[in-house]
């Protein structure tokens, strides 16, 4: 990763420096070794701050929005996962080829601190990942891990190394984690539940949240400028657990929102402050698109419709959905 | 200053539990919180610091203060009592007894919130000391000390030995009761 990163910073810098792009989005290193986040670059010289390694998961495609807007030509860095997102915004209309550059970076998964800590080791200093292995150090000693157990759940849901839009690639592809078997295990687990405990184990999830919206944030499918839970005059914005159909309603109707735009990136999943396992909501609502209208992935590509903007006579009417399936 | 066998802590959290509403860092759903204490509640002692602090036992984020009556046209208020139950919480660090002195520079100064005093009136609170800080703490920065929680009682868990030690005067009442 080491190599990649120094790779990431060459190419940062050489953009900047030709003058080629106005700006590059990448990741920049935070405080601590595992929270870096995303970072925009406007100077050769500062690209020393770029941070490429297994705890950049954050997905950048979302950025391109504001250099549309603001037409400055940018040079993105997306992971093979995040290139389904900038697909998805081509597609919504929401950015605009000819302002940006995008770079296919290799990624062979992305890990999660919380998953590190949750294994009782505190006070840790480093976290190198080597082919199946995890070193971690701490002050109070060090410790490998298997990587599968410390990877970020989005991870497990690999799509594969190939970016789906790629200007450049930097460096070789790498190997990609094993994605689960059964993509929609977790959702036939939850559809297999009685109508009250699904109710119980979505009252539950939906009562952590807080409002914060950072899943609405993150989302590349959801791109709306005005936002309709950004009404001050509206009852919608409340922070506090007074009223749990709120949280609910805000997240089923941000569910229906994105169907068929949804790319799986499972982002929204991982920023929740309150480990609400959102896209389990995605994952259902993706799981019948690909049941009534055929399989399809958002994002493939930039100009395929999805299923819920067309129309085709064999498309299963909703009162005959169930006796389909 | 009193001695305790770690093995012995769950029948401390039962007697406090008995005489009171008894808050203890909670681990539920991958995170710790501080949470009302059951026998089969996942205590968590040695996550530092838990995800938020123990603010929302002594100032909860939602709380009824009044209800309101209407009958035709009259409107009648009514405040509900004030929370007096005694709570005890268990495992306050050095830092969330800073953060209620700072809340207290806000309530209980003129005009004092009377549901807030209620609270800090009626709670006692046993810190713990930090023995494995964070990476993110910086109290010690700030003019802390980790190892001193400065809590109505203090207690140190070293070693599979809890050590504990009443500091004001809530917490010698409370030491006096246990103790009885």
């Amino acid at each position: 990763m080491q190599k990649i990163m120094e790779q990431v910073q060459k190419k940062a810098a050489e953009l900047l420096q030709a003058g080629t792009v106005d700006q590059v989005v990448a990741w920049r290193r935070g405080q601590f070794f595992y929270d870096n986040a995303p970072g925009i670059f406007t100077k050769a010289t500062g690209c020393a701050d770029l941070v490429y390694d297994e705890f950049c998961p954050a997905n950048l495609s979302k950025y391109l929005m504001e250099a549309t807007k603001k037409k400055l030509k940018t040079a993105v860095f997306l992971k093979p996962c995040d290139t389904y997102g900038v697909n998805q915004l081509l597609k919504d209309n929401r950015i605009d080829r000819k302002y940006f550059i995008a770079l296919g970076t290799p990624c062979s998964g992305m890990l999660d601190i919380k998953k590190i800590r949750a294994k009782g080791i505190t006070g840790i200093t480093k976290v190198t990942a080597e082919g199946d292995t995890v070193h971690v150090e701490s002050v109070y000693g060090n410790q490998d891990l298997p990587k599968a157990d410390v990877l970020l759940d989005k991870c497990h849901m690999c799509k594969g190394n190939a970016y789906m839009i790629a200007d450049e690639e930097i460096g070789e592809k790498l190997p990609t984690p094993k994605p689960n078997p059964d993509a929609f295990a977790a959702v036939k687990k939850i559809e297999s539940m009685s109508p009250a405990e699904r109710f119980k184990f979505w009252q539950h999830e939906l009562s952590k949240c807080i409002r914060c919206n950072a899943c609405r944030d993150v989302c590349p499918a959801c791109s709306c400028e005005q936002c309709i839970f950004d009404n001050p005059a509206a009852p919608v914005a409340g922070k506090a657990y007074a009223d749990p159909v709120e949280e609910d309603l805000f997240h089923i109707i941000r569910a229906f929102h994105v169907a068929g735009r949804c790319v799986g990136c499972g982002e929204c999943a991982r920023v929740c402050p309150q480990g609400i396992k959102l896209g389990l909501l995605n994952m259902k609502f993706m799981k019948d698109i690909n049941t009534y209208y055929g399989t399809f992935q958002a994002g493939a590509d930039a100009t395929t419709p999805a299923p819920q903007v067309t129309f085709k006579p064999e498309d299963v009417e909703p009162s005959v959905v169930e006796r389909k399936a | 200053m009193y001695k305790l066998q770690a093995q012995e802590l769950p029948k401390l959290y039962a007697a406090l539990a008995e005489m009171s509403h008894l808050y203890v860092p909670v681990l539920q759903d991958g995170k710790t919180d501080f949470a009302i204490w059951t026998k089969e509640a996942q205590l968590d002692l040695q996550t530092v610091p838990t995800a938020k602090s123990m603010k929302n036992v002594i100032f909860p984020q939602v709380e009824k203060l009044m209800d309101f009556d209407r009958d035709g046209k009259k409107l009648s208020v009514t405040a509900r009592p004030l929370p007096t139950d005694a709570v005890t919480v268990f495992g306050v660090r050095a830092c969330d007894v800073q953060g209620l002195v700072v809340l207290d520079k806000v309530f209980l100064k003129d005009p004092v919130d009377t549901f807030y005093k209620a609270r800090r009136d009626s709670s006692v609170l046993i810190g713990l000391a930090c023995s494995r800080p964070a990476e993110t703490c910086f109290c010690t920065a700030v003019g802390h000390e980790p190892g001193v929680p400065g809590a109505d009682v203090d207690t140190w868990l070293i070693e599979g030995t809890l050590y504990w030690e009443a500091k004001t005067e809530k917490g010698k009442a409370l030491t006096a009761k246990l103790d009885g």
